[in-house]
């Protein structure tokens, strides 16, 4: 039955239009009143009256016409959908069916589709997540980060709870202010609670990202008041780990820091507050509303209809009014600043790159399916001629190609979906550790749509082409097919050669790229550092604070740690210090030299420090260049500066001798040596030609935490266990830990640039193959389209090495244009990827040379195949093929 | 006509129309003839009542309609009951019947 209907569809006339439906209601009511009045005038009544009854007793005519006419216009539209879907069904019926028919071609094609949209699918994530929405809460694109800033803007400050308290009273371009802060803390009691990052939130933070507890209560007012009950709220994670994700834990009490704190809630799966450093908390405490605390980072939601230039300006009015009683916000302006401003234009710059190298890695699967496509588009001409004889329109043969290509776009993008996803476990893997949000990095949904969106494009813009060359052939041509060659084959073939070209030459712009890269990862690694970290272990102590209150105490407990530490066999010379370089402290204020005024060029605020004791620059092999490293009784007014400050402040005259301070009101410290600069290789934007100042003050040991850096011979094998047991003899709340040698410090250094190294070396790659691909499609088959050409040509005495040469030239050309565009491309691109580049040039010749190289051998072996099986044809088969 | 036509009952017309057409195709007017005759008179369609009907049912599926010659030569639109309409003719029918039983079984009840 539904054969019949499905024929009778087919045969019936084109769709009616709004006016034939209306004219053929008038024709049928004309039709029904002059039969009626036909009938009426046989009974024997005057034309004239007939005419009226028939009208009278036909009724509402206007209404009749009205009504049939909506029902006929709803009823055609209908039919019309009805129709497009089922068509579209059998179009996809059939594409399913041919994809079945030929599983290599099609595996070969949705996996090609599904690395580039993958891939780029994973990259718009990161990218998502960093650059376009970095705040995922409701109207997080109006929250901003409030700080304080010297006026040389190079250094940000948190404000005090003072001024956060004007900022709340007076502002009035935003809508609320939330503090939050940070702080590591033991979990549980016992012998080995379990050490984790907590973040501090005041009440309102919850409220203003718009968020809730999945359980429980959010912290409240009265929760942050000095003295308040203990509470806590959990983090997913650990809610899960520890509590098993039970909803009883409500109310329960949880040991941190040795105090006792009442679970009120569980915060959201990866919840974290915008703008705090190193990624989720597993516990969320109440931020103590206490006026004479340190700083707590504030964050606040623009009111909407406010810039945020407006926003600056009045938080740095009310500072300044404030700078009657505090003298030290006189000089300071205060900034509102969103997330992208702290990730810094390498960064930024970094993430665009990444995109656009996906996106080429795109293009070139795109670009390669297209490929494939027509090559087949080629081979199934009768079938199309077919159809079009059978009278199919142009435009039915392009639909149903594209239904093809559709499928097949579908089929790589939820292919896509997957490497997408694992995508985003190794980039996650991968991420330098400043990166910490890309923990949180999920296929949203706005990822999602993109996504989609995507794979509708890749399916159009692969699909389409061959389409339209399948349906602009000549039917008569294509059913004689005794065209193999002809011109109709011309504009297909120059098609595929320009798509090959285009692919080769955005595989030798990603290519170039990752070489680039490499080169930049080899010389940061051989870079020179001005210190020698073999042989080097380090750790950090933390002492207990509350148990050693006072410096005396805390100084003592270094000493004795060292004796023990020394006592373990197998260790060489140790020394105390502050962080392993690079990653040591920084120290604030206004520099100022004994006896010299310093030009306003010369002022500077902020340090790279470090305390250290005498045998530090012997451990790590600083070199001292003049005066002495401290004594054992070094006082707090000794200095050591690095070669780089000598010659910026005392040029041409010896340092050691002279006194600086830092601030109006500081001491003079002398300065009794200066040190080798310590050079860690970093890229960015004109990072290669400032070097840092660097400052060393004597170690005192009143901190309550300290590192540890130890000359580890060969065979100590335990070390970080056997630190924590000597640790613990004098006091088992002391914590060791984060043993590690410095070189391995060292290369996490270079964590940022490895991740571009690998992400885009693995992009090039992938666009290596896929062009290699491409190319050896292209040729393969005109060579299989020239078979008996070859025959011909060896039949008449042409030898194999011309036949090899001849094929293998197709190939060559393709290769030499791809390649020079390639390369005059990455001439004028790659400065774009200076500030990830590190000692080498965005032009080096020698990357672009062997790119070359590389995908010249490449052609070879792609077109050697081929070619290679061109000559193998017998002259007798390919003269008598059909 | 001794009384006035019985007014149709909401619903009647679609499936008198349907009844009609099981006979073969027809167009609008015969069909309005062809219900006259068979009620004597005593259902008296209005006209426009029959082609909103007719439309109606095209739009259902129940009846298709294709231009054809009339009697005397001119150009109709026929309507013809598909399998769907002959369907629904089925069921209304024995609607119908049980309905007019139903009726009947308490009008005879003394």
């Amino acid at each position: 039955m539904w054969d019949l209907q499905a024929i009778r569809r087919l045969i019936r006339l084109p769709w009616r239009s709004r006016a034939r439906i209306a004219r053929d209601i008038d024709d049928e009511f004309q039709f029904h009143l002059d039969m009626r009045a036909a009938e009426l005038v046989a009974r024997g009544m005057t034309p004239e009256r007939a005419t009226l009854e028939a009208m009278r007793r036909f009724g509402d005519v206007d209404g009749a016409r009205e009504y049939c006419r909506s029902m006929d216009e709803r009823s055609t539209t209908e039919e019309r959908r009805r129709n497009w879907f089922a068509e579209l069904g059998s179009d996809v019926r059939f594409a399913v069916r041919q994809m079945r028919r030929s599983p290599v071609f099609t595996v070969l094609a949705i996996v090609t589709l599904s690395l580039g949209i993958g891939a780029t699918t994973a990259i718009f994530s990161v990218v998502n997540r960093l650059l376009l929405d970095p705040i995922p809460f409701a109207d997080g694109d109006r929250i901003v980060n409030l700080n304080r800033s010297n006026l040389e803007g190079n250094l940000y400050v948190t404000p005090t709870p003072t001024l956060v308290e004007a900022w709340r009273k007076n502002v009035r371009s935003v809508e609320g202010i939330a503090t939050f802060g940070s702080q590591d803390v033991l979990v549980g009691a016992g012998d080995e609670p379990e050490e984790v990052q907590a973040g501090t939130i005041s009440a309102n933070m919850l409220p203003l990202l718009g968020v809730r507890p999945i359980i429980g209560r959010p912290v409240l007012a009265e929760d942050t008041k000095v003295g308040a009950a203990k509470v806590v709220m959990l983090g997913y994670g650990i809610w899960k780990r520890r509590f098993g994700g039970s909803r009883d834990v409500i109310g329960e009490s949880l040991t941190i820091s040795g105090e006792p704190h009442t679970i009120i809630g569980v915060m959201p799966r990866d919840f974290n507050t915008p703008f705090m450093d190193g990624g989720v908390r597993q516990l969320w405490l109440p931020q103590v509303d206490d006026p004479n605390a340190d700083g707590a980072q504030a964050i606040a939601k623009i009111r909407s209809g406010y810039e945020r230039s407006q926003v600056d300006r009045e938080l740095t009015g009310v500072m300044k009014a404030l700078s009657a009683e505090h003298p030290a916000f006189k000089d300071w302006k205060a900034l509102a600043l969103r997330p992208q401003d702290y990730l810094g234009s390498t960064t930024q710059d970094t993430l665009l790159v990444l995109l656009a190298a996906v996106g080429m890695v795109l293009l070139i699967a795109c670009a390669n399916v297209a490929n494939l496509l027509l090559a087949r588009a080629t081979t199934r001409e009768r079938e199309f001629a077919i159809r079009a004889a059978l009278g199919a329109g142009r435009w039915r043969v392009i639909r149903q190609l594209l239904t093809e290509s559709g499928v097949l776009a579908l089929g790589g993008g939820a292919l896509g979906l997957l490497v997408a996803y694992k995508g985003l476990d190794i980039i996650v893997a991968l991420r330098p550790d400043r990166l910490a949000e890309l923990d949180e990095v999920r296929l949203s949904p706005t990822v999602l749509v993109v996504s989609l969106g995507l794979t509708v494009l890749t399916g159009i813009l692969f699909g389409l082409a061959p389409a339209m060359f399948a349906a602009g052939r000549d039917i008569g041509d294509a059913l004689k097919n005794a065209t193999r060659s002809a011109s109709g084959h011309v504009a297909a073939r120059r098609f595929r050669g320009a798509l090959v070209i285009a692919e080769v030459s955005l595989s030798v712009l990603l290519l170039v790229g990752a070489g680039l890269l490499v080169r930049t990862m080899v010389t940061m690694q051989r870079a020179e550092i001005g210190f020698a970290p073999a042989g080097l272990v380090a750790a950090s102590v933390r002492l207990p604070e509350e148990r050693y209150p006072k410096p005396e105490q805390r100084r003592i407990v270094f000493e004795q740690l060292m004796q023990r530490f020394r006592a373990i066999p197998g260790l060489g010379e140790m020394t105390w210090s502050m962080g392993v370089p690079p990653r040591t402290g920084m120290t604030f204020g206004d520099l100022q030299i004994e006896g010299r005024a310093l030009k306003e060029s010369e002022r500077v605020s902020a340090f790279w420090s470090q305390f250290a004791p005498a045998e530090y620059f012997r451990l790590i092999r600083l070199p001292l260049i003049a005066g002495r490293a401290f004594g054992a009784d070094s006082s707090g007014n000794e200095i050591i500066v690095n070669d780089a400050f000598a010659r910026r402040y005392f040029p041409g005259a010896s340092a050691v001798g002279r006194r600086v301070r830092l601030g109006n009101d500081g001491n003079w410290n002398t300065i009794v040596g200066v040190v080798g600069d310590i050079t860690v290789p970093r890229t960015g934007r004109g990072a290669r030609g400032g070097r840092e100042l660097q400052l060393y003050f004597p170690f005192t040991g009143d901190f309550e935490s300290a590192t540890l850096i130890v000359r580890v011979g060969s065979g100590v094998a335990d070390l970080p266990r056997r630190l924590s047991r000597e640790a613990a003899i004098i006091d088992p709340a002391i914590r060791v830990r984060d043993v590690a040698t410095v070189s391995d410090m060292l290369v996490k250094e270079l964590a940022g640039t490895r991740f571009n190294m690998s992400l885009l070396v693995t992009f090039a790659a992938v666009a290596l193959v896929l062009a290699t691909v491409g190319l050896y499609g292209v040729i393969a088959y005109s060579v299989s389209q020239r078979t008996r050409e070859m025959g011909i040509r060896l039949a008449l005495g042409a030898g194999r090495p011309a036949v090899l040469r001849l094929v293998m030239s197709q190939g060559a050309r393709l290769t030499i244009i791809g390649v020079v565009v390639g390369l005059a491309w990455a001439a004028a691109l790659t400065r774009l990827m200076q500030s990830m580049l590190y000692g080498v040039d965005p032009l080096d010749p020698v990357t672009f040379a062997l790119v070359g190289v590389v995908l010249g051998f490449v052609a070879v072996l792609a077109s050697y195949f081929p070619a290679r099986r061109a000559t193998r044809v017998d002259p007798v088969v390919a003269l008598r093929a059909d | 006509m001794a009384r006035d036509p019985i007014d149709l009952l909401h619903g009647t017309l679609d499936v008198l129309v349907l009844k009609t057409l099981s006979w073969g195709p027809m167009h609008g007017y015969g069909i309005s003839r062809l219900i006259e005759e068979r009620t004597r008179g005593v259902l008296e369609i209005e006209d426009a009542a029959l082609y909103k009907s007719l439309h109606r049912l095209e739009r259902d599926g129940s009846i298709e309609a294709e231009w054809g010659l009339s009697e005397n030569n001119r150009k109709a639109k026929y309507y013809r009951l598909t399998v769907r309409g002959r369907q629904e003719l089925r069921a209304e029918t024995n609607t119908w019947r049980q309905y007019a039983t139903a009726i009947f079984n308490v009008l005879e009840t003394a």
